[in-house]
């Protein structure tokens, strides 16, 4: 059932219980705001979202009222502007002159308010008050008591999506203060999605303080690739370094949010990283240009049939997957195929975290079908039913491929890789563009953020280039162009391409889809 | 010497065309542009004008900057009168922002634009003087340049790039005691034009190389699009000033000179009696001015004041969106026109309602006169180039940008 009003004059139909505040953006009417996150209850204390109302001789808080029929709502009076300024000179009456050295300044709400809706000047006469600073409220979080306007936003996310309700409000009035309760520690595995929430600079990341000023940064589209949930986040980099990852809103995956291994997980981005082709000379490590490598590549694997098993990781994206596909196709014809994959962990719970520590195991699914794993490797290479190793992705151990020959192209130096007789450089998905499925089938892209670290390969390319160095052409030019060959061949793919993936990327098989069935709707698209 | 000349068979001198690449290191070209001269014998058969050896990417630079920050990149256009410049491209943002600055600062613009004016008008003619011999009459127009130097840094503390204005006003009202310091200024640079002319107007040498020398009908430098003093010697009295008036032009009693010929001693005469016009406007200005803010009340396009930014969070986030994010212009596009030194300065801008400009395009008045420079100079004599090339004052900082 719709509910009937007017914003600005403007005619607007929404759902019942749908907030004014809400409403009027949908209706393309901005209404300033700081402790109203769309993830979170609303408990109307900024008072930054007052309108006035028809209905009411007083303005009412827009994050917390839901739309009355056939009210007139107004965002935009002279009276809502001076509200405005009159509540912005409130929350700034003690906030400390802290910009310069404050590391939100230039994605702070706050600054972003004050310019849009006040710009009055100061009339405070006498000192500011003064509240705790730099003060640590967990090893992964600083929370400065001054700047804090207590929206309450990091309050309640511990409280609703969290659920571990470590934070509070202490003291009354402009005493007020963020506090952990007394007993507690502030350890979720979400607490840091606190700092994006945080509207102001008063709770900042430890790790991130003081490192880079926000608007050097460029940001790309990315997915975390932890676990098997693949939440979208943003990637930040400055001078070829990856600086941090934010959550960035999906709806279909993560909402707002993103767990801290996730979100630090940058930090071993360049852990151990292979940066250049080595080949073992008896029983010493060369360095090799990519050709002679790949020329020992040839010697080791042409002609040898069953007896080569190809490795896909289950870290690999999409692209470089298909690539191996078309490898085994072509240019290994006969070769077995196994997947390996991270360890799984035991941290899985309801909200984000799986125990499945591979961005990309529905993609090995989805394309080569259920495969045998690294137990069945181990008895094949016992066995001697499989003498040589092309192992794609460094998540395979040594005991797994004791024994053989083996060729690795890996992100990292694991001790397994190291031991190779061949070892390939390839990026890490900072470093090129690609997509992951997550385990409920949604396919999301990731863009290349940082230039490639050392003589990395992207995963697709690499494979290209074994192929090629084995007499066939696997016909991939670019990261796209591998999605769209996949497209063609996967029905489950049908119709995805990096741009079509968009920002939240498509469900496994919504390309099929080619006519919804029609059924008559109520609103208009 | 004999080597060096082509003998014929006949035992004659070559009389084919000669072909002279003439700068850009030669001293009269300012090293800022090149022409390749064919001549026959000492005349001027053809001249091609090469511009380009200053371009800095200025309109592209501009793209990359907060509106604000375009500021310093328009001092050095024209660099001879980088105040009329400030004044054209503050008056274009403002026209696109739909603002107009305060009665006070258009009257201060209007001061420092006109002083501006006379600088750049005691440069071109003491430049063209010194390249004819007359090395006095160059060092009288320098001292005048001189003093309004002087005065100027006393009101924008530079000598040279200014950046004075502002978007919505200005850097700083004018000091104190400016009215006494410009008296007295005044009072020294009208006796410097004053020996100026007595040192050229009727001198032989002077006359024979300036007067019936690169000449030009009105119709002709209009179909060139020419402006400023180059066209008004032609007879045409078009002056932005005067024809469109902007700021406060319209309340001011001057008179647009103008010449008969177009020659080169037109166009001496003429930029001395701008000189003139200019004092006549700054003394209406001085005398007509009230005091009261020269800049506007608008947050959103100037800085606090500094004890603000430094003493108060509100005038900390001003300054900081103002500084990162750029003045906020709605989006649109707009020519803005002024009389700068040497003609129409244009400003073409294009917003996209972001804090940089999505295209800031000039339209100097230079790049006119050199489309059309070699028609002053083909049919007279070779050393006729270095006086008419002096007399349009081309300023390759405006014209390349």
């Amino acid at each position: 059932m719709g509910v009937n009003c007017k914003i600005n004059g403007q005619p607007v139909t929404v759902e019942n219980g749908t907030s004014v505040l809400e409403a009027a953006r949908g209706a393309g009417f901005e209404v300033p705001h700081f402790c109203w996150h769309p993830g979170l209850s609303r408990p109307a204390n900024c008072r930054m979202c007052l309108v006035d109302a028809s209905n009411s001789p007083k303005p009412i808080p827009s994050c917390y009222i839901g739309v009355a029929e056939g009210v007139d709502y107004t965002t935009d009076s002279e009276h809502v502007r001076e509200l405005r300024r009159a509540i912005l000179e409130f929350i700034l009456l003690n906030h400390p002159i802290d910009c310069a050295i404050c590391d939100q300044a230039g994605e702070c709400e706050l600054q972003n308010n004050y310019f849009d809706y006040s710009l009055q000047s100061s009339r405070l006469a006498t000192d500011k008050n003064h509240k705790p600073k730099a003060v640590a409220l967990s090893d992964k979080i600083t929370f400065d008591g001054e700047r804090c306007i207590v929206c309450t936003r990091c309050v309640r996310f511990c409280d609703e999506v969290a659920k571990t309700s470590e934070l509070g409000v202490k003291n009354r009035g402009e005493r007020s203060e963020i506090a952990v309760f007394p007993g507690k520690t502030l350890t979720n595995p979400y607490s840091m999605n606190i700092v994006d929430l945080c509207p102001v600079g008063a709770l900042t990341s430890t790790d991130f303080r003081f490192k880079c000023r926000v608007w050097f940064m460029s940001t790309v589209e990315s997915v975390c690739d932890q676990c098997s949930r693949g939440c979208a986040i943003y990637l930040d980099h400055h001078k070829g370094e990856v600086m941090r990852y934010r959550p960035r809103e999906n709806r279909q995956v993560n909402d707002w949010w993103v767990c801290d291994n996730g979100r630090m997980s940058y930090t071993t981005l360049h852990d151990e990283r292979v940066l250049a082709p080595v080949v073992r000379d008896g029983a010493k490590p060369t360095r090799a240009t990519l050709d002679a490598a790949l020329e020992r590549v040839k010697v080791l694997l042409a002609g040898r049939g069953d007896k080569v098993a190809v490795v896909v990781s289950a870290t690999l994206d999409n692209e470089a997957l298909f690539a191996a596909r078309r490898l085994v196709d072509q240019a290994l014809k006969g070769a077995r195929v196994f997947v390996s994959a991270r360890a799984d962990g035991t941290d899985q719970d309801d909200i984000l975290l799986r125990n499945d520590k591979n961005p990309n195991r529905k993609g090995v699914e989805v394309l080569f079908g259920v495969l045998p794993d690294t137990a069945a490797l181990r008895a094949a290479v016992a066995d001697g039913d499989v003498t040589h190793v092309l192992a794609l992705g460094g998540t395979f151990s040594a005991d797994d491929v004791q024994g053989a020959t083996v060729i690795a192209a890996s992100v990292h130096a694991t001790d397994a890789v190291r031991a190779a007789e061949v070892v390939l450089p390839l990026q890490s998905h900072a470093e090129h563009d690609g997509s992951f499925t997550n385990f409920a089938g949604q396919v999301q892209r990731f863009q290349a953020g940082i230039a490639p670290v050392g003589e990395a390969v992207a995963g697709w390319e690499l494979v290209s280039r074994i192929a090629r160095a084995l007499g066939h052409d696997l016909q991939l030019s670019s990261a796209g162009g591998a999605l769209k060959a996949l497209a063609k061949e996967q029905p489950d793919f049908t119709g995805f391409t990096h741009i079509s993936l968009g920002a939240t990327g498509r469900k496994l098989g919504s390309g099929l889809v080619v006519e919804a069935p029609a059924e008559p709707t109520a609103t208009a698209p | 010497m004999s080597e060096i000349l082509i003998e014929t068979e006949s035992g004659d001198l070559d009389s084919a065309p000669m072909n002279l690449q003439m700068g850009p290191s030669h001293p009269a070209m300012h090293g800022t542009i090149k022409m390749r001269v064919k001549l026959d014998g000492e005349i001027v058969q053809k001249t091609e004008v090469e511009v380009g050896y200053l371009h800095r990417g200025f309109e592209k630079s501009c793209e990359s900057v907060t509106w604000s920050q375009v500021m310093p990149y328009t001092d050095r256009l024209n660099y001879v009168s980088p105040l009329c410049n400030n004044v054209g491209y503050c008056m274009a943002v403002e026209k696109l922002i739909g603002v107009r600055a305060t009665e006070r600062c258009e009257y201060v613009r209007t001061i420092m634009a006109e002083s501006s004016r006379i600088c750049d008008h005691l440069t071109c003619v003491g430049a063209s003087a010194m390249e004819l011999g007359g090395f006095t009459a160059f060092l009288y127009a320098i001292e005048a340049r001189e003093e309004l130097w002087r005065l100027t840094e006393t009101v924008t503390g530079a000598r040279l790039t200014h950046s004075y204005c502002r978007i919505g006003g200005l850097k700083d009202d004018l000091p104190v005691d400016f009215v006494p310091n410009y008296r007295v200024v005044e009072k020294k640079v009208r006796s410097l034009v004053a020996d100026m002319h007595a040192l050229l107007d009727r001198n032989r040498i002077f006359l024979d190389r300036m007067k019936d020398v690169g000449s030009m009908t009105a119709e002709r430098a209009l179909q060139w699009g020419f402006t400023g003093p180059v066209l008004r010697s032609t007879g045409s009295d078009y002056d932005v000033r005067k024809a469109s008036p902007y700021m406060l032009y319209d309340r001011f009693d001057f008179e647009v000179p103008v010449g008969s010929k177009g020659d080169n001693y037109d166009r001496y005469l003429v930029r001395m009696e701008e000189i003139e016009q200019s004092f006549r406007i700054i003394d209406q200005c001085l005398k007509q001015m009230k005091p009261g803010p020269v800049n506007l009340e608008d947050g959103r396009l100037l800085l606090p004041p500094k004890d603000e930014v430094y003493g108060s969070i509100e005038g900390t986030i001003a300054h900081f969106k103002i500084i990162m994010d750029g003045i906020q212009v709605p989006p649109g596009e707009v020519y803005s026109y002024t009389e700068a030194g040497n003609g129409e300065l244009g400003f073409y801008l294009v917003s996209t309602g972001e804090g940089r400009p999505y295209k800031c395009r000039v339209r100097p008045p230079c790049w006119s006169l050199m489309q059309g420079l070699h028609e002053l100079l083909e049919g007279y004599q070779i050393a006729d180039i270095v006086p008419t090339f002096g007399s349009v004052n081309m300023i390759g900082g405006e014209c390349d940008r």
